[in-house]
């Protein structure tokens, strides 16, 4: 008879159904039918605890088993249910923990203390177009949850992802406010196009950059690793798939939730150079002997030396404490800071749902004259129109502006800071302050360069995604949906005359503007069976985007005040450029499981694009999977200590599309020439390449098997992969006979392998009043090109116009390839016994005679190196005692090389050089490390060896977070107040490491060809001590 | 709701053409070569291929200039290895001149094709034709000089067919140069409008055809080809369209930059719109005042050599035409040690390399003397036309005339020739090829590197070519090294 009553009950509905109840039993009471055995019906009340950390736990399912009676926790964790019949039992229940069954017994008291569950058994995993139990998951996808996000602010999305995941390798390249960083999973598949994965948000695949994405609106984020998962983003999910989930409103009252944090950051990686003694005195070395190679004598005065490049400053044999000894890294740098604010609320009722945040981020550069600032705003909406309709909208907008003073170019202040020589005064190397005749005239003042550059990048984006559910039958639903994703971004540069070398100074404004949109239909059917359960999924999807740039450039401007372009007088160009490309795709998918035991998936997707050739428009793109729950066979019922046991395997194809937008067609390049007395210009055109009309996509075969393990009732957690991915059909600029008139041309060309294990581990390491949880993951890639080219020839790199790298077939993609060094030639014996290349001289590099042939020539080069690491790893530990929380995540690399393009120093004293200098050979006596050659400019210093290549293996602890959860005891006075929560935070604690700078660094013109390749550039990173404080009312 | 969700899926099937969308800012190749102004577009194309190779790359002086004892250059560039007679095939300017050149020959290939199958008056079919061959055998004919015998190539070639190709012989080359330059001076008109001034006149191909056969009776060819030269290279004297000019400095003068001292120039306009000519300021020196050269020279400036600059007698007043010896340094100090060619260092600038002057690529001073050449070798003449042309040349340049007793046999006037010819076209591209033609480079390299201690680096011929560039070699074995380079 309390049915009725019962069916009403729910969290949101708990005192209307008290009320109920009272008047239903008083109506049967008042009736006199108070027969029912229910004289022991008694209330029962208590706290429910972590066991963990003893904190109350708000929100607990409390229910009655077997009737349909419950209530939940208040704020202290505090309860009061009535229960009746004969031996009633208490479930309590609360996400993150084990469930706990307690008989009552009459106890009118139970104080209950929940154990946690590291990885609930249920948790859901978002899928390609859907969502899976993880139980039932049969393809490789790591996953993250808005818990690991959440312990600390970070200002970028692909920065959170750093170290957490097997197989996704995050490198910061770059320290500057603002920039993205390199996301690969899996290792390098294409050789020439981007393997940056494709990102989509909440359905939305957007155009790359995670710019403006907030950190803090992040649900989940899951990471489709093999083309099992991936394939059914076809064409585009040969590079893995990033799937990011936003949040939505949760069960319960709203939640209105404020963080704040602010932080100071100071430079963390630095470079080793020569102060101005050590400086001084090799100069006059170097220029001495570079004179001396150019035929001169030691003892030449100036005067007699036809190049200033081998003049000696005479200061700095009389007076060189005249001079200033600048440090010019800390001239640039400065202790800087960054600030983070974000409020947001949320609530969900059975009508409707919602979730709405704003965030402000505001960081400044340790390099002065940088920063970066965001606004974010969100809105996810969902309504109940009908009992089968749904509607929603995810609506995002974002604003930000980037101060970069060219900080990271080729020859801007960063690069500047690292070789400008210390006796240079503070104002030279300007227009106003003069030039130092005796170092390179090219080299301007890093300082001016940061003060007086303008370089503001404006960005906006918004990306909306309107959707309609609607449920058509039992288990059958279709979901329509439209989106767009609009951006832009806006430059304003300016250099003025001061640091133009006098060329005047010029502005130049730039937008380049970006628009996709997309539309979706999706049938999905589900069919649940007491043993078996089918999910069937039928799509259909099109995507077309646009995008522009214009730019305008002038000179003329009278001074540096009014630094618009309207202040320019003369039009130096103006130019605007339009693209687009489409993409039509239809999808399908079916995922059946027997008794959550047996596994069985399988997907298909057809794309067609406007990016690939005429004839070869449209491909197919499989895949199939398997799963076996082995915990669920009853030969494992009596191993209690296993509480999971699933092997995966599977094998499917994917495609990279990022192959240009119009590469198939042969284009014309502008070829204009002047005729005419008048000098009037003429347009011209010269074909610039070959068109290919059966151009397509890179196709990517990965076979996975997989094992997830869990024991001692999921305290350890273990998953492990092991795969194969076979990329072919690569895109190749292969090179082909110049006398075709083109130096390359693009074909589907070439195969590479890329294999690999990955190995997680989580455990419950102490779960006490004091916790200690580990996180370790560890991947290891090897990558080897399979096939190249109509014959096999390999292909080469080239950086500043060394030939450094290889792509051969057996080895990896980009491998470094050039002579190897041996020493330096310490001594003439040495230089007479052992061959040499071109002219060498004592103290000159000693190259390796490979080939053992007695002369050093192009064929002693060999591989020396590459760029994939045998493997890294990410660690977190993270205790909790009370209220306090500590975690420290570590990460590392290690048998990966750095090719630093800049430790050439070809211009030797014509700028600074690295510390490594001082160890110099100078005479025979005085050898140094016998592994730097002498100071002077020559051969050696342009040619490719390994003398340019450095160890990137690292170790380095990059954060440590200190948190304190204020303990609810307190709060409870204050019953608006959910939780504060306060933490401190370091971000890039220590690094250890061989090299010079960032081991992770890189520069604008890296590619698979040209990989890890440092120009000395690179933005430093910084250490960054942050202070944070979260409230939820 | 089936038929609606059937609906929105036949919409956007029935459109599957959307899939073939075409570049919007980017000619693309297919379309073009179909009317007669896009004919034009691509004929300035190939003189924008020529004006490239000629000047604008660096290779056109490092190959040349450089190579030559007119300079000595320093470690810091591809050249270094060049004056040293050091490189490897590796060298990555050779790569650059290889596939450069084959780049801009490919656009007169196409053009060439390409022509008969576009309606065209007869006048203007003869004139793209005719163009269209002059600018393929000037590439060909600084191709041959950098590696002899390459592989000629007339047509488009699929890649395949770029497997398939090999080295033609030095003499071959010299065959298709002679016949594309023949087949020139028949098709192109004696003179153009004023709107059409610039572009290559039957006279700029006779010119070239007669230098040409000057080149082919030299090394390595040898060919007695002395009368047919002196024949055509009259025809282009007689023709009344050029002038010798009385003042050596007025050559090179801005203002003279459309004048009859040029039987065929490369037309650059300044501007900052990438049409303006880098030749006056790359060879100035980088430290330079912006006060003396706008904008500054650059760090790829040719380093003279003391052995060029004692070589001028005396009241030479192609010295200082040609040479500023003294200048003042970005720090005010005023250099006089290192001298820099000052030849087209005139007339407007817009930014840095970008000078509006015209760059002259057969001077009509060259007519005369390889006309005086070609007459000396047929036959020595004391009092003949050989030597009044020459002596006109050193009269300009403000020196006595030298006469028969002092120049008493055809290898005595060789060797004046050759040192007249280095002071008169000193900076233009033309010693080093001149050195080779009169197979005096093996000795005078010799000597000049010695006083460098390199000597041992010019031992034989062998220096006289380049080595094939190595990546071209790699990807295609038909093509031989070059002797001396493996």
């Amino acid at each position: 008879m309390m049915k009725p009553a019962g069916i009403l009950l729910g969290k949101g509905w708990k005192n209307r159904s008290q009320v109920l109840v009272i008047g239903v039993v008083i109506y049967l009471c008042s009736l006199g039918a108070c027969f029912a055995q229910a004289g022991d019906r008694q209330q029962v009340s208590g706290r429910v605890i972590s066991a963990g950390n003893g904190e109350a736990l708000p929100g607990v399912n409390v229910i009655v088993k077997g009737s349909t009676t419950g209530t939940v926790t208040d704020v202290s964790g505090n309860y009061l249910i009535e229960v009746s019949g004969n031996n009633p039992v208490l479930v309590f229940s609360f996400i993150g923990f084990r469930q706990q069954e307690i008989p009552v017994n009459r106890q009118t008291m139970i104080d209950v203390r929940l154990e946690t569950d590291i990885q609930s058994l249920e948790q859901v995993v978002v899928i390609g177009y859907g969502s899976q139990k993880s139980t039932r998951i049969t393809g490789a996808i790591a996953s993250l949850k808005s818990t690991d996000l959440e312990e600390r602010p970070v200002g970028r999305l692909d920065q959170a992802l750093m170290g957490k995941l097997a197989g996704v390798q995050v490198q910061q390249t770059s320290g500057a406010p603002g920039k993205s960083l390199a996301v690969k999973v899996r290792g390098t598949s294409s050789i020439n196009f981007s393997n940056t994965p494709l990102y989509v948000v909440d359905g939305f695949p957007i155009s790359g950059d995670l710019n403006n994405l907030n950190t803090q609106d992040i649900e989940s984020i899951e990471v489709l690793k093999d083309a099992a998962s991936a394939a059914i983003y076809g064409s585009r999910g040969a590079n893995g798939v990033v799937l990011i989930t936003t949040k939505a409103g949760k069960e319960g009252k709203p939640v209105i939730q404020l963080d704040i944090s602010r932080g100071v950051q100071t430079r963390f990686s630095r470079y080793d150079v020569l102060n101005r003694d050590e400086w001084i005195e090799y100069a006059i070395e170097e220029r001495n002997n570079s004179w001396m190679i150019q035929g001169g004598k030691a003892s030449d005065p100036n005067s007699a030396r036809t190049n200033s490049n081998y003049w000696i400053d005479p200061v700095w044999l009389t007076d060189p404490g005249s001079l200033p000894d600048n440090d010019w890294q800390d001239i640039v740098d400065r202790t800087a800071s960054v600030s983070n604010y974000q409020l947001s609320a949320s609530a969900s009722n059975d009508k409707f749902k919602y979730y709405i945040s704003g965030n402000y981020f505001n960081q400044n550069g340790i390099i002065i004259g940088s920063d970066f600032r965001r606004m974010n705003f969100r809105t996810n909406v969902e309504s109940k129109l009908s009992k089968v309709v749904n509607v929603g909208i995810n609506f995002s907008a974002g604003t930000s502006i980037r101060n970069d003073p060219q900080t990271d170019w080729n020859g801007g202040p960063v690069s500047r800071s690292h070789i400008m020589p210390p006796v240079v005064g503070i104002t030279q190397q300007t227009e106003s302050g003069g030039y130092y005749p005796y170092v390179l005239s090219a080299l301007i003042n890093p300082l001016a360069m940061l003060n007086e550059y303008t370089n503001e990048i404006k960005s906006r984006q918004f990306l909306v995604n309107a959707y309609a559910d609607v449920f058509l039958a039992q288990g059958l639903k279709l979901r329509s949906s439209f989106g767009t994703e609009q951006r832009s971004d806006e430059t304003l540069y300016f250099i003025p005359n001061n640091i133009n070398r006098n060329n005047g100074a010029q502005a130049t404004a730039t937008n380049s503007a970006f628009e996709s949109y997309l539309t979706e239909h999706l049938l999905t059917y589900k069919l649940a069976k007491s043993s078996w359960d089918l999910d069937l999924l039928g799509g259909f999807s099109y995507q077309e985007a646009k995008s522009g740039n214009w730019a305008l450039t002038k000179s003329g401007f009278a001074d540096d005040e009014v630094r618009t372009l309207n202040a320019g007088t003369v039009l130096n160009s103006g130019s605007s450029d339009k693209t687009l490309w489409n993409l039509m795709s239809f999808f399908g998918r079916a995922n059946f499981s027997f008794k959550d035991k047996y596994m069985l998936a399988a997907t298909i997707r057809r794309d067609g694009s406007s990016r690939f050739g005429r004839d070869n428009r449209w491909g197919w793109f499989p895949s199939a999977s398997a799963g076996w729950r082995i915990l669920e066979e009853s030969f494992m019922k009596d191993i209690s200590w296993i509480s999971e046991l699933k092997l995966r395997a599977s094998y499917g194809i994917a495609g990279n599309n990022n192959i240009g937008n119009f590469a198939s067609i042969g284009t014309l390049g502008a070829a204009n020439y002047i005729i005419g007395t008048g000098q009037q210009k003429i347009p011209g055109y010269g074909p610039s390449s070959f068109s290919n009309t059966m151009l397509g996509w890179e196709k990517t075969t990965t076979t996975d098997i997989g094992l997830d393990l869990g024991i001692f009732r999921n305290r350890l957690q273990v998953g492990f992969d092991y795969y194969v991915a076979d990329t072919k059909d690569l895109l190749l600029n292969v090179q082909i006979p110049e006398v075709t008139g083109y130096t390359t041309a693009l074909q589907n060309i070439g195969k590479v392998r890329n294999r690999g294990v990955e190995l997680e581990l989580t455990s419950l390491n102490i779960d006490k009043a004091f916790k200690w949880t580990s996180s370790f993951n560890i991947s290891a890639n090897r990558n080897k090109v399979l096939e190249l080219g109509p014959d096999g020839s390999p292909v080469y790199g080239t950086n500043e116009g060394y030939r450094v790298t290889i792509t051969q077939i057996g080895k990896p993609i980009g491998s470094y390839y050039m002579l190897e060094q041996e020493g330096v030639f310490m001594n003439q014996e040495e230089l007479d016994t052992h061959p040499h290349y071109l002219r060498q001289n004592v103290g000159d590099i000693k190259y390796k005679d490979y080939n053992g042939d007695g002369v050093i020539n192009q064929d002693d080069i060999h591989i020396v190196g590459d760029a994939f690491p045998d493997y890294f790893w990410g660690f977190r530990n993270t205790f909790s005692y009370k209220g306090f929380d500590l975690s420290v995540f570590m990460d590392g690399q290690q048998g990966v090389n750095i090719l630093n393009i800049a430790s050439r120093s070809n211009m030797q004293s014509r700028q600074n050089v690295w510390g490594m200098w001082r160890d110099r050979w100078r005479s025979p006596e005085n050898p140094g490390n016998g592994m730097v050659p002498r100071a002077a400019v020559t051969d050696n210093m342009t040619t490719a060896s390994s003398f340019w290549l450095f160890d990137g293996s690292y170790w380095a602890i990059r954060n440590i977070t200190l948190g304190y959860n204020i303990p609810s005891g307190f709060l409870r006075k204050v019953n608006w107040l959910n939780g504060i929560r306060l933490y401190s935070s370091v971000d890039n604690v220590f690094m250890h490491d061989h090299y010079h700078g960032n081991p992770q660094t890189g520069n604008h013109a890296n590619s698979s060809l040209t990989p890890n390749i440092d120009s000395g550039t690179s933005y430093p990173l910084a250490t960054t001590w942050t202070f944070g404080l979260s409230v939820k009312f | 709701m089936k038929r609606i969700l059937f609906a929105i899926l036949l919409v956007q099937l029935s459109g599957c053409d959307t899939l073939d969308l075409v570049p919007v800012s980017q000619r693309s190749v297919e379309g073009f070569y179909r009317t007669p102004t896009q004919l034009n577009q691509a004929i300035i194309g190939c003189y924008n291929g020529l004006r490239n190779a000629l000047v604008s790359q660096q290779y056109s002086y490092m190959l040349t200039e450089s190579r030559s004892d007119n300079t000595f250059q320093s470690l810091d560039y591809n050249d270094g290895n060049i004056t040293r007679f050091s490189e490897t095939s590796f060298l990555p300017i050779l790569y650059t001149a290889w596939s450069n050149s084959y780049n801009k020959i490919q656009r007169c290939n196409k053009v060439l094709e390409e022509l008969p199958k576009v309606s065209l008056s007869e006048d203007l079919a003869r004139q793209y034709e005719g163009e269209a061959k002059f600018i393929r055998a000037l590439l060909y004919f600084d191709m041959v000089r950098f590696w002899g015998g390459v592989p000629i190539v007339t047509t488009s070639l699929t890649i395949s067919e770029g497997y398939a190709v090999s080295r033609s012989s030095v003499e071959e080359v010299y065959q298709q140069i002679e016949k594309d330059l023949a087949d020139a001076a028949q098709l192109l008109p004696a003179s153009y409008d004023n709107t059409n001034r610039g572009r290559a006149t039957r006279w700029s191909a006779k010119g070239f055809l007669g230098k040409v056969l000057v080149y082919q009776s030299g090394y390595p060819l040898n060919k007695n080809r002395w009368s047919e030269a002196a024949g055509i290279l009259k025809e282009v004297i007689d023709s009344g369209q050029f002038e010798f000019f009385e003042s050596y400095a007025a050559i090179f003068s801005h203002q003279n930059e459309w004048g009859k001292q040029s039987v065929f120039s490369l037309i650059f306009k300044s501007g900052a719109e990438g049409e303006g000519n880098p030749f006056p300021t790359r060879n100035a020196p980088n430290f330079i005042s912006r006060n003396e050269v706008p904008f500054g020279g650059s760090p790829y400036q040719l380093f003279l050599s003391a052995e060029l600059l004692e070589s001028f007698e005396p009241g030479d007043l192609r010295k200082d035409a040609a040479i500023t010896s003294r200048w003042t340094h970005t720090s005010g100090e005023v250099i006089t040690t290192m001298p820099f060619s000052r030849k087209y260092l005139d007339g407007p600038v817009a930014a840095a390399n970008d000078w509006d002057i015209n760059w002259i690529a057969l001077r009509y001073d060259d007519v005369l003397m390889l006309y005086a050449e070609s007459l000396n070798e047929i036959g020595y003449d004391g009092n003949g036309e050989a030597f009044s042309i020459l002596n006109r040349i050193r009269q300009r340049a403000g020196l006595q005339p030298k006469t028969a007793s002092e120049v008493s046999s055809q290898q005595a006037y060789r060797l004046w020739m050759e040192n007249e010819r280095r002071l008169e076209f000193c900076f233009e591209n033309q010693r080093w090829f001149d050195l080779v033609r009169t197979d005096r480079a093996l000795d005078v390299m010799k000597e000049f590197l010695r006083s460098y201690g390199l000597e041992a680096s010019m031992q034989s011929r062998d220096r006289y070519y380049y080595p094939i560039p190595q990546s071209a070699i790699d990807i295609n074995n038909k093509l031989v090294q070059n002797p001396g380079y493996n």
